[in-house]
């Protein structure tokens, strides 16, 4: 029979698993990681500063006189006091807690698409859209509007065509045998100098960003050491391509923990032909329930027909 | 047989306002009993008592053995609780709620019944994606998948079945059956009547607070159920 101490030990320790399992998960969900691990350095290193440098505050030490030490000595608890009311004041009213409650309705909260969508990175590059979540950041980055870029709505195909005729008429030779124009200098804001950040910020204006270099870019970097950039399920982490990685949406064994694709043959779901679930729930599923297959992403309509 | 939920004389008394006044309730494993009654009337919050989340003003609750204001976190454990709002974190996804679910619980081979779970209730292709973004009824479906992923002897689902379509629908009740043959208490509350009939074996309806029926799910037709309320 376990004594009340070992239960207070098992209680304990199951008791910091739980804790060490609810911060993992909760850190999952911070949106800027390096400035989450940068801000909590910070925040230790002030932390322990306050608390070591006063037992080196001496008179001999600071060449203070020892009225004025003993002054800053005897205000230390007050100022404890008071930033600890501070810190409590701040948490209250920064809403600690109310993740839990549900979102606010009509509001749209910024998803985590296929930016973190373990399953659409892992299937592999028979399908051209799984390899858009693998360089994520690096698609981000060129997907930043630019001036004389088409934009988006125009169309992917519009954005090719477009660039094809520019290359075309760049290759054009005049009889000189030189370019018959120019090519088009692209508009750098922060190259000019007169639309340079000193002089956004004197004409009140917001200086121009400049995008990070592509090369600069941590996934591009992986891609060029040729690291992988997708695991399998199962893999070991240290296949991911990082720490966060799209594959381990929250990897607490130390594995790849992603959603495996659905065999749609065998899903006990598609025993029952002709509904829609059981051909097209999961745009991974290539497979229509008579096993034939429907294309990449599974055609809809003909899984149901089927 | 000893009902595996046992609810005597259960007040419930958030400052001036009494929202339980005085519920007795026994269940026994393998059946299913669904809690009626309009808005106001004490169902969410003795499902809350019986998951272990709100304390008992007074009376006694006992929830699988296990007394509700002596040991909360062995009933916490023993039930499987759908609440009625919230529960969910907007920026986790499906995938992550259910591996959190998992570990918190101890539970080893998990991966397959979620998978399952997931694609029964037709959130296979957002498992991935932040619950934020959800629709109510996808949150809703969720929070069934969460309850149910451990197979608890002690399933409350507090309306389940609130803006919920048609498949969702089917997939709760599926889950009610399933556990009813498993040998689990459920206990579900709802407005829907017809819903709660064709999930459940017996009725209870309450009225401010209070039980004003208990009867077989068969007996309690629409008219009977129209003039409990009023």
């Amino acid at each position: 029979m376990p004594s009340s101490t070992e239960t207070r030990t098992e209680t304990r320790a199951g008791a910091a698993t739980d804790l060490r399992h609810l911060l993992r998960f909760r850190a999952r969900g911070v949106r800027r990681p390096r400035v989450a691990a940068v801000a909590t350095t910070v925040l230790v290193a002030v932390t322990i500063l306050m608390a070591v440098a006063p037992a080196w505050m001496t008179p001999a030490s600071t060449g203070l006189p020892a009225d004025r030490v003993k002054l800053l000595d005897d205000l230390l608890p007050a100022a404890l006091a008071g930033f600890l009311l501070l810190g409590i004041g701040a948490s209250m009213g920064g809403g600690g807690g109310r993740e839990l409650l549900p979102p606010r309705p009509g509001r749209h909260p910024p998803d985590r698409p296929g930016h973190r969508a373990p399953g659409r990175a892992r299937a592999g590059p028979a399908q051209p859209r799984s390899a858009a979540p693998v360089v994520g950041p690096v698609r981000g980055f060129r997907a930043r509007r630019r001036p004389g870029r088409a934009p988006r709505r125009a169309g992917r195909r519009a954005a090719l065509a477009a660039r094809r005729h520019r290359a075309r008429a760049d290759r054009r030779l005049d009889r000189r045998g030189r370019p018959a124009h120019a090519p088009r200098r692209r508009h750098r804001p922060w190259c000019d100098r007169r639309a340079g950040p000193r002089v956004a910020r004197r004409a009140g204006r917001r200086p121009a960003r400049r995008p990070r270099p592509l090369a600069a870019h941590r996934g591009a970097r992986r891609l060029a050491r040729g690291a992988p950039v997708a695991a399998r399920r199962g893999a070991p982490r240290s296949a991911c391509w990082s720490s966060r990685s799209r594959s381990a949406p929250y990897p607490l064994d130390g594995r790849c923990g992603s959603l495996p694709a659905r065999s749609s043959g065998s899903s006990p779901a598609c025993t029952r032909p002709g509904r829609r679930r059981s051909c097209a729930s999961s745009a991974r599923i290539s497979r229509c329930c008579d096993g034939s297959i429907e294309g990449l992403y599974g055609d809809r309509s003909a899984c149901v027909a089927a | 047989m000893t009902p595996v939920i046992d609810i005597r004389d259960l007040h419930v008394r958030f400052g001036e306002v009494e929202a339980v006044a005085g519920i007795n309730l026994a269940a026994g494993s393998g059946r299913a009993t669904a809690l009626l009654g309009r808005n106001g009337a004490g169902k969410s919050t003795t499902m809350k008592v019986l998951a272990g989340v709100v304390p008992p003003t007074s009376g006694t609750v006992l929830v699988a053995g296990h007394d509700v204001a002596k040991d909360p976190l062995a009933v916490k454990r023993a039930v499987g609780y759908c609440p009625d709002v919230g529960g969910l974190v907007p920026r986790a996804t499906p995938w992550e709620h259910l591996q959190l679910t998992a570990r918190l619980r101890r539970m080893t081979e998990w991966e397959e019944r979620g998978r399952d779970l997931l694609e029964r209730f037709e959130l296979g292709d957002v498992a991935h994606r932040v619950v934020g973004g959800f629709s109510h009824g996808m949150s809703r479906r969720l929070s069934v998948v969460l309850a149910a992923l451990h197979e608890p002897g002690v399933l409350l689902l507090d309306e389940p079945f609130d803006g919920v379509d048609p498949i969702g629908v089917e997939a709760t009740l599926d889950i009610v059956a399933d556990a009813r043959a498993r040998g689990a208490c459920i206990l579900l509350s709802t407005h829907l009547r017809d819903l709660a009939l064709e999930a459940c074996g017996s009725a209870i309806v309450l009225r401010g607070g209070s039980s004003v029926a208990e009867l077989p799910a068969a007996e309690l037709t629409s008219e009977a159920y129209r003039a409990l309320l009023d």
